[in-house]
């Protein structure tokens, strides 16, 4: 194996082990079957997983830069060499490269319109604009993020964080594990479609939330119900893009790979898998999305924390400057995870960046 | 020296060439002499030489662009022969020469000549070009080996949901090995339904077709496609999510047939061959669609396979582009010998490309007529307007407008 992909590999196996280590802290009170009784055992534990991810984070962070920089230095080396001197002639230095993504005028143009949004917010109770001068003020705000009761030096908001990012890719992953092999299935056995589809059309129209009292009925913790309408929230979308994708793929291509001597499986995985891959990241994107607004939701009322549900205490606490505070963390959050589906989508599709 | 550079320039494929490049060439060339009946080479010698005749006759068939004789013989005094020595991907002779009496030539080494001919930028390379376009007229004496297809009673029942649609019916035809076969006819005359037989998407229900005199198509046959015959697409097939270079060897490679290595060095060879060189680490969708045609071309010639089965593959494209196409198709088709079976709408692309012509009926498709079409080749835009192309094209006309009165009678609005 050539060096490039010893690091890639390694890179790959390390990350999954951190995780996986800090998973086991965070499970060591049989969570999320069997939390401690008690108002606050789930907010212990979130803060024993954030602490558990601060510890393994730290021990993950210097090898994980290291492969990485080896593996970005030492690829390509066992491609065809005309193939590799012309691919490096279309690319540029790293610091050019990173100007261009950063200092270009659609980033410009796009800090501009956040500057304005943010002015308006600032000016409008000075202002007296209608309806949004009873939004408190961008400085009151932040203020109250980090005056000395603020959130920003709470453990319980960094815990929140930690459990509804927790809460979402459970979910969310849990959805692409089973939502993806199941639309495969689908969009190629016409037998199974007919079979079993209708039965998921009649789920699919009730709203994630809807399931929320039979999943706290159901499920053995809440925790579980959580994750649950989390889960739902992804899937039924991520199920519908990839049955689109199976049958979107061009039934010439399965033809021509045919023609050029491919076998079935080949078929599948040299066609109409990658064929596909473009419908699932639009229904991974779109599913992200859903799982944030269901997340809060559920978390309001279903759990005892996380972001969504200290958003929800705020208000019931009055602290409206809190509500707006939490309101941006999601935000926040929400943008994040999107850039990230985002991101792994073009590195994985990277035909369609032409688009 | 000086006579011998003098000798060269009247050469007529070396005529374009400056002095310095006819200095270069002058410097290794190698008088031979060889007495009569002596043999130069033989068919299937690893050919190293090109030959300059200077004086004296050979059995080599005369090939036009260089002087030759009525007799198909070269036989004046600086006619060429051995061009394989030039084409680089050529292992061996295509034919044996015989000296018929004494002989003087003036052998050149087809390394070092391809050598010297990339050093002059200005004519170099159209002199390659040339000598390659020679090289595929000699090898067209040759008549290819495989790829005789043969369509004999053929017929396709659409019975879906007990709707009874006869696409085609009674449909014979025989195209020998090398020929290029193109099939016109109104849109649902069934053409396509035929070339999905052919490739081994779709059965017949009456019927067989044969290719190399197996059994490929028959009902109840299991069918099986694979790269013996390669389909090329009306909307393209390229996959979007390879690149160029990858979508080429994707055949090579996963019929396990060479190594990756072996199919890139390959392909690369081949690519640059044809004036695809540096688009390789292209998706196809960042390239043109012309070059985008060329490339799935390319990528089913790589298979070696013995038919080539192109379904509508310029119909996109505009007429421009089209018309470089056609040109760049039949200079494959020459280099290649390929059996081609190409179906179109267009009746001058039908006529320019086509050894044989099949007029199909409208619905149910029978072969209404078939032209054999005797233009020379190569062909050139010239032919277009020739007199025998005009005629051709009239009877090839009256043949498809019955028929497309018909079908649009029948409520078909499209002539495809």
């Amino acid at each position: 194996m050539s060096a490039a992909g010893f690091a890639k590999w390694a890179l790959v196996l390390w990350t999954i082990l951190c995780i996986g280590l800090g998973f086991f802290r965070f499970t060591d009170t049989t969570f999320p079957l069997n939390p401690p009784p008690g108002v606050h055992g789930e907010l212990h534990i979130a803060l024993q997983a954030m602490r558990a991810y601060q510890f393994w984070g730290a021990i993950w962070i210097a090898p994980a830069i290291g492969l990485f920089l080896l593996w970005r230095m030492k690829r390509e080396v066992d491609d065809e060499p005309a193939v590799r001197r012309r691919r490096l002639e279309r690319r540029q230095p790293l610091a050019r490269r990173l100007g261009k993504t950063l200092l270009n005028v659609h980033t410009f143009r796009g800090v501009l319109g956040v500057l304005a949004v943010l002015i308006i917010w600032q000016l409008a109770q000075p202002l007296g604009v209608p309806i949004i001068k009873r939004i408190p003020p961008l400085s009151e705000v932040v203020m109250r993020f980090f005056d000395d009761r603020g959130l920003f030096w709470r453990d319980k908001y960094w815990a929140g964080w930690v459990i509804s990012l927790f809460r979402i890719f459970s979910g969310f992953i849990l959805a692409l594990l089973i939502g993806v092999p199941q639309g495969l299935a689908w969009g190629l056995s016409r037998t199974l479609k007919s079979v079993s589809f209708p039965v998921f059309e009649i789920f699919r129209p009730i709203p994630p939330l809807a399931f929320l009292p039979a999943a706290i009925y159901l499920m053995p913790t809440a925790e579980l119900s959580i994750i649950f309408v989390i889960f739902l929230g992804a899937y039924f979308t991520i199920v519908i893009n990839t049955i689109n994708g199976v049958y979107n793929v061009d039934k010439s291509m399965e033809r021509a790979a045919l023609s050029l001597g491919a076998k079935r499986s080949d078929v599948f995985w040299k066609v109409i898998f990658p064929g596909t891959l473009p419908s699932i990241i639009t229904g991974a994107t779109v599913g992200m999305g859903i799982t944030w607004m269901v997340l809060v939701a559920a978390e309001m009322i279903a759990g005892r924390s996380g972001i969504g549900f200290l958003t929800w205490e705020s208000y019931t606490a009055g602290d409206i400057p809190q509500v707006v505070v939490g309101m941006a963390s999601m935000g926040v959050g929400g943008a994040i995870c999107s850039a990230i589906i985002w991101r792994l989508g073009t590195n994985l599709t990277p035909w369609r960046r032409l688009f | 020296m000086e006579e011998l550079i003098r000798f060269l320039g009247r050469v007529e494929i070396f005529k374009d060439c400056g002095r310095g490049t006819l200095e270069k060439i002058a410097g290794v060339c190698e008088e031979k002499r060889f007495g009569r009946g002596a043999i130069v080479y033989r068919t299937g010698d690893a050919p190293d030489c090109f030959y300059v005749l200077k004086q004296g006759a050979v059995s080599h068939p005369s090939v036009v662009g260089t002087r030759g004789s009525d007799d198909g013989l070269v036989r004046s005094p600086a006619d060429l022969f051995g061009f394989a020595a030039v084409v680089e991907e050529m292992k061996r002779r295509v034919f044996t020469v015989e000296c018929l009496e004494d002989t003087t030539v003036y052998a050149i080494n087809g390394a070092r000549l391809r050598e010297i001919l990339k050093m002059d930028p200005a004519t170099g390379y159209a002199v390659m070009q040339r000598l390659a376009g020679l090289m595929a007229k000699a090898q067209g004496f040759v008549p290819a080996r495989s790829g005789s297809l043969s369509i004999r009673h053929a017929g396709k029942i659409y019975d879906p949901e007990g709707i009874h649609v006869v696409a085609v019916e009674d449909c014979s035809f025989e195209v020998p090995a090398g020929g290029l076969c193109v099939v016109v006819g109104p849109s649902g005359c069934g053409k396509t339904t035929l070339l999905n037989t052919i490739a081994g998407f779709d059965n017949l229900t009456s019927g067989e077709v044969h290719l190399d005199g197996q059994l490929i198509a028959a009902p109840g046959r299991e069918l099986k496609p694979g790269p013996d015959r390669i389909v090329v697409f009306q909307q393209g097939a390229l996959f979007p999510w390879k690149t160029v270079l990858d979508n080429v060897t994707y055949g090579p490679i996963i019929q396990r047939k060479m190594k990756k290595k072996e199919a890139v060095a390959q392909a690369l060879a081949l690519m640059e061959k044809v004036g695809l060189a540096g688009i390789e680490s292209q998706f196809p969708g960042e390239i043109s669609s012309g070059m985008r045609r060329r490339v799935e071309i390319v990528r089913a010639l790589v298979n070696d396979p013995k038919i080539l089965l192109l379904d509508e593959p310029f119909r996109a494209l505009d007429a421009l582009t089209k018309s470089v196409m056609h040109e760049y198709l039949l200079e494959l088709y020459d280099l290649s010998h390929k059996t081609i079976f190409f179906i179109t709408h267009d009746l001058e692309e039908a006529i320019f490309l086509a050894d044989l012509v099949v007029i199909m009926t409208t619905r149910p498709g029978r072969v209404k007529k078939l032209i054999a079409v005797d233009l020379p080749r190569p062909r050139t835009y010239r032919m277009l307007s020739s007199k025998r192309f005009l005629e051709l094209k009239q009877q090839t006309i009256e043949g498809v407008h019955e028929e497309a009165l018909k079908a649009f009678e029948a409520g078909e609005r499209e002539l495809a």
